[in-house]
């Protein structure tokens, strides 16, 4: 059998050959790319979750699903929303016109004018520039938790899933606990006994966030524990840690990732109910959940306090779950097993 | 009298790769109360065909041709008609039945909805019938209550005939009923759709690749190949005296048979191979087989061959015997 | 020469909150196997055949009984001699569908029983793969696609290729061919049986088709309700 198959081997075309090489070069090089590309932008959402989706769907047919992923329009709106926000965040210096925190009180409660887009607030801060710098604090929030609690969910839920016993038990009976309780009022409580701040609010959204995907990733494991391929990784007496890494991980990244991209949505809101009730990003810091609350007394005389700051909120929810959505269902129909 | 009739049967996909033609120009009739199997490899266009007559393909379809049942043509009729059609005048019983039941639902449970939406049954009616039909294929009626999960393979694959069998129809069509069966269960499933259809007076298409259950119950068989239909004729005689090369290698594949390999895969359905389809495969391809496209040949006693070396001699004896075991 | 030797092994399940029951997959099998030869083993589902292939292989742990392997009892291996186990027995699956990791290309499917092994570096390693994937007649091309893009044939032909690339000498095939066609069915025994002759690999061949384990088998058990009754 080696006989035939080594001249086979000789014969091999060198356009193989190449294609092979190039193959694997190109994939490093662009795993870099990918990286610094990550580095250099930082924590701006929708870079982010371009990244990350890039690398999911370049792991299957990427064509196909990007095609798939372009033709819904609501998710392309939703990403070309995130982009916008995170243009936002980026350069809120360059686009606002004034400085969020400098009073003009004698320009108290102004309406909307060339001057001050959105109108003034009762301090006379510009709501535009607060809106604006308000982007960086949400999103910054909304794309922490989130890569904290998924990564911490998925590892526990991979681990809790794939070794079963006592841990599963231990990790499972952890996650019921904080279930049990309704999500916001146990982040209360927590920013309660932490005082209030952006880590704070970081730390107190993230302890409550991350049973999400340890649930999710553990009951996909269990079913990914049964399949052929793992059962024949197993065959090959590969170390448990290496199965987990490259063949039950890689499995289970899609949902994450769509799970993730939903879930900033509902950080964020999270995050300006808690700032809305005063135990979150501390206040002269300009926070659309705070911006709210100001803007309260003044709801019938000065409705743009409030409104401009909430559309925010809606918009930048809107636009996660949108792209969720999308990505949710290119990811689906790209991991059919054909007929 | 014909049930079903198939006329100039085109079904193809619009895909990224191009137009992807599952089935070209296919003819085939089945009467009343007969059993007509159709035979072939796994990606050979037959599973669709089986949809096409139920128009339950994707979006991206395009169906040419006719479709006649009872007179009525099939391609024809407005999406509210086909609804009331399907499993009413002709039933299916899908490949997967894992998949195709709903895991949450009981068994009687989904067995009742189907008289409740299609008849119009009460509650209690649909449960009577529903255990009454689960009677009939042998599974004992209290068992109605328990879920997919509960049943074994072969047992499920019971519960799908029931379903496929629930309102009676005149044509019952069932896509690879016995795949993936052990043998006894294989046997078990082959009788009971056999003896059912026979019972109810139904017609059956049996798309299989299994051609022991095929040989078994089958009154006509057609076999394809890449989209086409290839020969057709009376099962019996297709099976002791097959007449194209590929019939001959998908029987000469059989271990009782000596398990002979012919090589190569199925062809590609957007760039399919010129002349004869089968020819990279064929033991007795010549150089015409490469250009000219044969024509499904009618020979003797309702039989049909899409083949050139029938051309000229009309006669399957004329293949040359040595040539196989090259 | 005996290559592997089964001594009364068992593999029990207990299920029931409050009444244990026992469900005796398998219940004292033994037999022997020789070097290059296959022994079939032929039953209906549900009798045990499949929980024996993976008992012996020591995917599952046995509840009682021994396997000695080249003399050699492997039920105490721990640790490095276990893992070398990998690469003398393996086992083809029947699903070819579910055999292969979904996110992993063909090549890399190929090449990870030699990474994980540490078999041959990085050079060599292209052109083993490619010796692989030939020596089952598949088209090189394949190599840069995914496992979804294949037919079942195929893919019961690259784990065909990856167990090779271990030089296994024994090798479960449980129900390789009972998901394909009976011409895919054909080429795939085919293949099988040449490679037992060129590398002279031991086969304890599980399937349901008795004409199947008939052509295929120098030997045959018939099993049932966990217990080897009958061989020929």
């Amino acid at each position: 059998m080696t006989d035939m198959t080594e001249s086979r081997c000789i014969n091999m075309t060198e356009k193989t050959a190449e294609k092979m090489t190039g193959e694997i070069s190109e994939k490093k090089t662009g795993k870099k790319a990918e990286k610094t590309a990550g580095k250099m932008i930082g924590n701006i959402a929708g870079i982010m979750i371009g990244n990350i989706a890039g690398k999911m769907i370049g792991n299957i047919t990427r064509k196909k699903q990007v095609q798939e992923f372009r033709k819904n329009r609501l998710a392309v709106l939703g990403v070309l929303l995130i982009a916008f926000l995170a243009f936002l965040a980026l350069f809120a210096p360059l686009v606002s016109p004034h400085d969020p925190l400098e009073q003009k009180l004698e320009r108290g409660l102004e309406g909307p004018s060339l001057e001050y887009p959105f109108g003034t607030d009762n301090l006379g801060r510009c709501i535009f520039s607060r809106v604006v710098y308000g982007t960086q604090v949400s999103l910054g929030i909304g794309v922490l938790v989130v890569t904290a609690t998924s990564i911490a969910g998925t590892l526990l839920g991979i681990l809790s899933g794939y070794k079963g016993g006592l841990f599963d038990e231990i990790v499972m009976r952890g996650v019921d606990i904080v279930l049990a309780f309704p999500n916001i009022i146990l982040a209360l409580v927590i920013a309660g006994l932490l005082g209030s701040g952006f880590f704070n609010v970081v730390l107190a959204l993230s302890l409550t966030q991350w049973p999400v995907y340890t649930r999710l990733v553990r009951a996909q494991v269990l079913s990914l524990k049964k399949q052929a391929f793992v059962e024949a990784a197993r065959a090959l007496r590969a170390s448990n840690f290496y199965i987990m890494r490259r063949h039950i991980l890689p499995n289970c990244m899609g949902s994450v990732v769509v799970l993730g991209t939903l879930e900033i949505a509902h950080v964020i809101i999270f995050a300006a109910a808690l700032s809305f009730l005063g135990l979150g990003i501390p206040m002269p810091t300009a926070e659309w959940g705070s911006m709210l609350k100001e803007g309260i007394p003044y709801l019938l005389s000065a409705p743009h306090l409030t409104f401009f700051p909430g559309l925010m909120i809606m918009l930048t929810v809107l636009a996660f779950n949108f792209a969720g959505d999308g990505l949710r269902d290119c990811l689906d129909t790209g991991t059919g097993v054909m007929a | 009298m014909s049930l079903l009739s198939v006329e100039a049967l085109n079904v193809s996909f619009r895909t990224g790769r191009g137009l992807v033609k599952a089935n070209e120009g296919i003819f085939l009739e089945i009467k009343e109360g007969e059993v007509l199997a159709l035979i072939g490899e796994t990606g050979c266009g037959k599973t669709t065909f089986g949809k096409a007559l139920l128009r339950l393909l994707s979006k991206n379809v395009m169906i040419k041709g006719r479709i006649l049942f009872r007179g009525r043509d099939l391609l024809a009729l407005s999406r509210n008609e086909m609804r009331q059609l399907r499993g009413k005048e002709i039933g299916i019983v899908l490949q997967n039945p894992s998949l195709a039941l709903n895991p949450v639902l009981s068994i009687g449970d989904q067995l009742a909805e189907v008289y409740r939406s299609h008849e119009g049954c009460g509650k209690k009616e649909a449960e009577k019938k529903a255990g009454e039909m689960l009677g009939l294929v042998g599974i004992d009626p209290s068992r109605k209550a328990e879920y997919p999960h509960q049943f074994s393979g072969g047992m499920l694959q019971r519960v799908m005939v029931a379903l496929g069998l629930a309102l009676r129809p005149a044509l019952l069509i069932a896509d690879e009923p016995t795949r993936g069966l052990d043998l006894q269960t294989k046997q078990q499933i082959a009788d009971l759709i056999s003896g059912l259809v026979k019972q109810e007076a139904s017609a059956l298409l049996l798309i299989t690749h299994d051609l022991e259950v095929a040989e078994q119950i089958a009154d006509r068989a057609a076999v394809m190949y890449a989209g086409e239909i290839v020969e057709t004729g009376k099962a019996r005689e297709i099976f002791s005296n097959p007449g194209h090369p590929y019939t001959r290698a998908l029987l000469e594949a059989l271990p009782e048979n000596g398990l002979r390999a012919v090589p190569g895969q199925g062809p590609s359905f957007v760039n399919p191979p010129s002349g004869c389809r089968f020819h990279p495969r064929c033991a007795f391809g010549t150089e015409s087989c490469q250009k000219i496209r044969p024509r499904l040949l009618e020979l003797e006693g309702e039989r049909q061959v899409r083949c050139l070396l029938f051309e000229s001699t009309g006669k399957p004896e004329e293949i040359p015997d040595d040539a196989a075991k090259s | 020469m005996t290559l592997l030797k089964v001594e009364n092994l068992k593999k029990y399940y207990s299920s029931g909150l409050f009444r244990r029951q026992v469900n005796r997959a398998v219940d004292g099998v033994s037999f022997e196997l020789e070097r290059g030869k296959t022994l079939g083993l032929v039953g209906k589902s549900g009798c045990g055949k499949s929980t024996l292939g993976r008992t012996v292989l020591r995917l599952l742990e046995p509840t009682a009984g021994k396997v000695f392997f080249e003399d050699r009892e492997i039920s105490g291996l721990r640790g490095r001699e276990l893992k070398k186990l990998g690469t003398e027995m393996q086992i083809i699956f029947q699903h070819p569908e579910a055999s292969l990791n979904p996110k992993m290309r063909i090549y890399d499917c190929i090449a990870e029983p030699l990474r994980i092994h540490g078999l041959c570096g990085k050079e060599a390693e292209k052109t083993r793969v490619l010796e692989l994937i030939g020596g089952v007649a598949l088209d090189e091309e394949l190599l840069f696609r995914y496992p979804r893009e294949l037919s079942g044939g195929q893919l019961q032909r690259v784990v065909i290729a990856r167990i090779l690339g271990l030089k296994p000498k024994f090798i479960v095939a449980d129900e390789p061919t009972s998901m394909l066609d009976p011409l895919v069915q054909a080429q795939i025994l085919t293949l099988l049986k040449k490679l037992q002759q060129d590398c002279g690999i031991s086969f304890l061949f599980i399937s349901h088709d008795p004409a199947v384990v008939e052509w295929m088998s120098d030997e045959v058990a018939v099993m049932e309700g966990g217990k080897i009754v009958e061989f020929h």
